[in-house]
């Protein structure tokens, strides 16, 4: 009977509604606005960073909750009717079709770091801040259940999700300490790089930051005190960072936030 | 199943004539029958064989993690001073199939820390291999037993390195073990159909039809596992751009000593190189990112002059 509504779920969910959409419009599919940051998924914070730091135009859509793309990820993009999912390659589809490069002031070495450090964050740092959040800290840190506005048995179903995902990618099967462990080697790679420069490469703004601010967004915004947020208080130059492109890529930010759930976000 | 069908019909025929007073079929129906019949046409029993057999699973589990669990012990008595090695056993072109054994090894042979290789194909404590015992502790994953033996070792493989250089390395170990792998993991169990590396390494087909399963699984649940072949190759060749720029023409990531992440680097471009034979990636390294092919051939050389020792096929080259 679990197989049949699987199926049905899934064949629901392949089901789309047709919108007509501008042409020559990025669609960007997100879950909706967060309480305290534009998502409390980093990806789509990260994506729609990337958009506003390129000026390309673009319209959310607030629907990846139930209209998930075809490899089940929730930030993706639609162009002109064509769907691509994975915030890096929604970046490198953007890229290639409005001729757009933010790296190319920076020299190859430093392209690379750029390109460690973004999957640093994208593919580690993001899973300790996930079990921080829906598995070692809900009730000290964030919570969730209140400020996520989640049901309490879908809290536990996507902490054993998370607990899952995390054990086969391999962080998950360290201790709740040498998680924290990594996740503070993580910051603190991210502080020693960025040291005094204003962006993570440099005086100006590049890729990378969006990676990087998309992740910080949540410890900065969504951990209200948790233990994640501990560690990141250890970096006051990572805080800084957050505030600085928040106030040059986000001039709008609170019409982007729910404020705690207690209203409906108005960009 | 016949037989239990026959034996239904017959009990049921024998109760029928005995309501009906038909006493020419002889009563050889027992108590037994009848609570069978009973429970058959209630359904108690399919539900009971269910319980019955997700105890058993469940007692099996329990008995196969205590086993793996139980305290090891090393296999003779070795010097305190000596890592013990858990290995899985040589790779047929490399010394592991391995990236996470080849780069843990590769770091006691930069550091020159006496170690021993225990083949026991043992997973660790966190089902992980490979796994070092040392002073009486054990440690899984290769990253903590570096920084584990770096501190109690006094090992000072990064100290050359300035603040900015160390954060770049950790940013470039995260990467080639947390998302490059899972790259290589993908191709090597879904795209490279033949497994000949495998074959060679002695894998019997069922163990790679399950490893097969699993790890695709493991794949997709990371998210890697989720893009397609061209995808995938787009992503793996970022990934080579990235570590080919930033190594440039210098000998090693961080100059001309090696240090910590060059272990990593070698460790997942290793099993590209030497245990992807055909594939494009392998072609990439060899045409487009000449100097990463250098660098391992670099490595191979300083490091493991006994490299044809330490794999099942040795070559000339």
């Amino acid at each position: 009977m679990g197989i049949v509504l699987i199926i049905v779920i899934r064949k629901r969910q392949k089901k789309r509604i047709k919108k007509a959409y501008p042409s020559n419009t990025i669609i960007h599919h997100q879950i909706g606005r967060g309480p305290y940051a534009p998502s409390i998924t980093p990806f789509a914070v990260k994506l729609e960073t990337y958009l506003r730091m390129a000026k390309v135009p673009y319209l959310n859509e607030n629907d990846s909750v139930t209209n998930r793309s075809s490899k089940g990820k929730l930030t993706w993009i639609e162009y002109n009717g064509q769907e691509v999912a994975d915030s890096e390659f929604c970046i490198q589809f953007i890229n290639k079709t409005f001729n757009i490069d933010l790296d190319k002031n920076f020299s190859d070495e430093e392209i690379g770091a750029g390109r460690a450090i973004q999957r640093m964050v994208d593919e580690h740092l993001h899973w300790t801040v996930a079990l921080q959040r829906w598995v070692y800290d809900p009730k000290h840190g964030i919570d969730v259940r209140k400020f996520l506005n989640i049901p309490w048995p879908m809290f536990y179903m996507v902490g054993n999700l998370v607990k899952k995902q995390s054990y086969a990618q391999g962080v998950g099967r360290h201790s709740e300490e040498e998680v924290l462990q990594v996740m503070d080697e993580d910051l603190m790679a991210l502080s020693k790089f960025l040291g005094m420069k204003k962006f993570m490469l440099g005086e100006q703004a590049s890729q990378t930051d969006c990676a990087v601010f998309g992740m910080l967004s949540q410890i900065h915004w969504h951990s209200f005190g948790g233990t994640g947020e501990t560690l990141y208080k250890k970096y006051p130059n990572l805080s800084a960072y957050c505030e600085r492109m928040k106030a040059k890529f986000w001039p709008d930010w609170n019409e982007c936030i729910t404020e705690g759930w207690t209203r409906t976000a108005s960009k | 199943m016949l037989f239990s069908r026959c034996r239904s019909i017959f009990v049921k025929s024998t109760l029928i004539s005995r309501r009906l007073g038909i006493a020419s079929v002889e009563n050889k129906v027992t108590d037994t029958d009848k609570r069978m019949f009973e429970m058959n046409n209630t359904g108690t029993l399919p539900v009971l064989l269910a319980l019955a057999v997700i105890l058993l699973t469940s007692i099996l589990f329990v008995i196969l993690k205590f086993c793996r669990n139980s305290k090891r012990v090393p296999a003779q008595t070795v010097p305190e001073d000596v890592v013990l090695l858990h290995h899985c056993g040589q790779g047929p072109h490399a010394p592991s199939l391995s990236p996470f054994i080849l780069k843990l090894e590769t770091f006691l042979r930069v550091t020159q820390t006496p170690y021993q290789i225990i083949r026991d194909y043992k997973m660790g404590p966190k089902g992980k291999v490979p796994w070092i015992e040392y002073s009486g502790t054990n440690m899984c994953d290769s990253q903590l037993c570096m920084e584990y033996l770096k501190i109690k070792l006094n090992l000072d493989l990064d100290d050359h390195l300035s603040v900015k250089e160390k954060a770049i390395s950790t940013a470039f170990q995260r990467m080639v073990d947390e998302h490059t792998y899972w790259v290589m993991v993908h191709w090597r169990w879904d795209f490279d159909r033949e497994k000949i590396c495998f074959k060679q390494a002695n894998w019997g087909s069922l163990a790679l039809t399950v490893s097969a399963y699993l790890q695709r699984r493991a794949a997709w649940t990371q998210g890697v596992g989720r893009h397609n072949k061209e995808e995938l190759l787009e992503i793996v060749r970022k990934d080579f751009s990235a570590l080919s720029d930033f190594l440039g023409t210098k000998h090693f990531f961080f100059g001309d000593r090696p240090s910590c992440v060059d272990c990593s680097v070698f460790g997942q471009l290793s099993q590209f190189l030497w245990h992807l034979p055909g594939s494009e990636p392998n072609a990439m390294l060899k045409k487009e990112f000449l100097n990463l092919y250098e660098f391992c051939h670099r490595m191979k050389d300083h490091f493991w002059p006994d490299w044809n020792d330490n794999i099942l096929l040795p070559t000339n080259s």
